[in-house]
């Protein structure tokens, strides 16, 4: 009996349960809602309206002689929930069937209308050109009229570092060795679409845009040998014929939809290289040291040109582009074993905690383990990541040195020498200080004096470079991970033996 | 005996119930398995000692505290990494000198010393620096709360911080990037 009033009770408790979960989903007759995206020029990149949450009007016009009404929603009503990146816009409405497009000015200057066209959403301009009556759109586009608008916001923005486009949220970065662009996701946007014809209906002029389906990496930046930083952290070489697309307010590459971050134009290399630089050589059973200045920016190769005598810029095989976030242990990780962020798995974000983490790759050290090759890995006071091969730690750029001319006297096969102090120094003074100059100077005689004493290949590259700021007391100082042109691209140097 | 009759409803409700109880008995186990090296992480409670490659044994906080001339002190220092804004903690700890000279190591002829952490982190001190007074601690709370023994990655925003149970601070370093979390290992050289 006791066995029965049990069960009953268990019965009666999971019943109460189930019952439980299915109150929490009760059935409605509510409408099903229906969505418009906005994207482009707006503060969050994207913004998204369940149309059924705003009030609809009433609209009225003619068509073939015949007055029609219908319901719809105000589309000047809906750009109120939306905050403009600047005030002076274009509308670009995109229809999800062919893409076919309309760009109208902003302010409207009459009613243009959303409705529900059988769960799906279309546009209706009584006194429009009817090219804006875009049926099944996919998402409204605000794009800027001037794109120098919105650099001039940022850079008026409270905390935002002068002269340094640090809000990658507001576009795509484009960069060079000299300087970086930023094409608004509005500008961005435009650009995979082709003018097809304008139209004026009265004082109210629309334009029709087809998409340009071929939309290639290198029409897009305008330059060539582009190398694809994507969101995820991964890295695409030799990008320039790659398409791309756009999804979600952001640009993409159109095979596989993953976003893009920014472009890295006029190189082919990047600091991944010295990875297979260097596995060349254990195969090819000769001696090659690595050496990574810290920091040390093409910039500062460039400016130092007459003071250096090995890493002036004109004796490096040029520049290379780092890994995006360029800080070190990122790209330590991607120098040792060839991959992008992406794949180590080594990737942070700004403001996270940077926990030292093995990479999910071989690294150099076990591939030259594995050909018994005789490796000897020289940091400084401490590891930014985990290696097959444990560092010999030391406690300054001088010690590291004489840790490296020890490892040549022992004839090890392949020597890694991190020096760190020239990035201490830039994070201090700048990286075109007096003080940063000095350093360099200081690293460049042992690099000069390691390059005489080793017989074998030398490759110097550098993990990130380093932007000048300025503080709140007006002294300079430098710092790096911005996906700017001063902090990506590194002097990248070879020297045979 | 008698038979009991049962509802379809109750039947589905015993096998839901019954597929539950199953599913938590598969993946409880997988689960705390996946978990175990992070755990591990955080659980190391004693601090080995080695001093030029001699092993003097691994110490527990109580073990520690009852070292001769080795005693718990509270001292400031600022958290500032550049992730964060600078602020200012109060960190409870043990002065590592106090340990050092207490385990007899010999520290005149000391270059450098070693931290290992449960992660594989290592920093390497100069021996000066830890022979300065009040300048490198074995800290264990810090604002008066142990150290999150978790993983946080947003851990600067929060009053106490992660990397416990024991984090190498040096007073004298303007920044905290070179503090040692997750200490397991002090290696004398």
């Amino acid at each position: 009996m006791k066995k029965k009033i049990s069960l009953v009770v268990l019965i009666i408790l999971v019943l109460v349960s189930v019952l439980a979960l299915f109150a929490c989903s009760p059935i409605t007759n509510e409408i099903p809602p229906l969505y418009i995206v906005f994207d482009g020029d707006i503060e969050g990149g994207v913004y998204s309206i369940n149309l059924y949450d705003v009030a609809m009007t009433e609209y009225i016009y003619t068509e073939e002689g015949t007055e029609v009404t219908g319901d719809g929603w105000e589309l000047s009503k809906l750009l109120e929930y939306l905050t403009m990146r600047v005030s002076d816009n274009y509308l670009f409405i995109t229809s999800a069937t062919d893409g076919v497009s309309a760009l109208i000015e902003l302010p409207l200057t009459d009613k243009m209308y959303l409705y529900d066209d059988g769960s799906k959403v279309s546009a209706k301009g009584p006194n429009y050109p009817k090219c804006t009556g875009i049926k099944n759109i996919s998402e409204i586009t605000i794009i800027a009229k001037d794109s120098e608008d919105i650099l001039e916001t940022i850079n008026s923005l409270p905390n935002t570092k002068p002269n340094l486009i640090t809000q990658s949220d507001y576009g795509i970065k484009i960069l060079t060795s000299e300087k970086t662009d930023l094409k608004t996701f509005g500008e961005s946007k435009l650009k995979l679409f082709s003018l097809s014809a304008e139209n004026l209906m009265g004082e109210n002029k629309a334009n029709k845009y087809l998409p340009n389906n071929a939309m290639t990496v290198n029409s897009f930046t305008g330059r060539d040998n582009n190398i694809i930083y994507l969101e995820n952290g991964d890295i695409i070489k030799n990008a320039d014929n790659i398409q791309l697309g756009w999804k979600h307010g952001k640009i993409i590459v159109k095979d596989t939809k993953a976003p893009i971050l920014g472009f890295v134009t006029n190189t082919t290399r990047t600091i991944l290289d010295a990875y297979s630089e260097i596995k060349i050589s254990i195969d090819n059973n000769e001696k090659v040291m690595l050496i990574l200045p810290d920091g040390f920016s093409w910039i500062q190769a460039n400016a130092l040109e007459n003071d250096l005598d090995i890493l002036k810029a004109s004796l490096s095989k040029g520049y290379a582009s780092a890994t995006h976030r360029a800080i070190s242990p990122v790209a330590l990780a991607s120098i040792v074993t060839g991959k992008s962020p992406y794949i180590t798995g080594i990737n942070f974000k700004e403001g996270e905690s940077r926990a030292v983490l093995k990479p999910n790759a071989q690294d150099i050290f076990e591939y030259a383990t594995s050909k018994d090759k005789i490796v000897k890995y020289i940091e400084g006071t401490g590891n930014l990541i985990i290696t097959s091969v444990e560092p010999v730690y030391s406690l300054n750029d001088t010690e590291i040195y004489n840790n490296a001319k020890a490892a040549i006297n022992e004839g090890i096969d392949f020597i890694f020498v991190h020096f760190h102090e020239i990035d201490d120094v830039n994070h201090e003074y700048g990286p075109l200080s007096k003080e940063a100059k000095i350093k360099c100077m200081e690293i460049d005689s042992y690099v000069k004096d390691l390059k005489m004493q080793f017989d074998g290949k030398v490759i110097i590259v550098s993990d990130h470079g380093h932007i000048t700021l300025v503080n709140e007391n007006d002294k300079n100082y430098g710092d790096h991970g911005y996906f700017d042109h001063q902090d990506m691209y590194v002097p990248y140097f070879v020297f045979n033996k | 005996m008698k038979k009991i009759k049962l509802s379809k409803p109750a039947i589905i409700a015993i096998i839901i119930v019954a597929v539950l109880i199953v599913g938590f008995a598969i993946f409880l186990p997988l689960y705390l398995k996946a978990n175990a090296p992070q755990r591990e992480l955080y659980a190391q409670e004693k601090i080995r000692f080695i001093a030029y490659g001699e092993d003097l044994g691994s110490y527990n906080l109580e073990e520690l505290l009852a070292l001769e001339g080795v005693e718990e002190k509270t001292f400031k220092d600022i958290y500032d990494t550049s992730a964060s804004e600078p602020v200012e903690k109060t960190y409870t700890g043990i002065e590592l000198k106090a340990v050092l000279k207490a385990l007899n190591i010999d520290m005149t002829i000391a270059r450098n010393i070693t931290f290992k952490a449960s992660d594989g982190l290592n920093k390497l001190y100069p021996a000066e620096d830890v022979l300065t007074p009040d300048n490198v601690f074995i800290a264990y709370k810090v604002n008066g709360i142990e150290f999150n023994k978790g993983t946080v990655t947003s851990a600067y925003t929060q009053e106490g911080e992660d990397g416990g149970p024991y984090v190498v601070i040096r007073v004298s370093d303007t920044f905290s990037q070179h503090r040692c979390k997750l200490l397991t290992e002090v290696n004398v050289g």
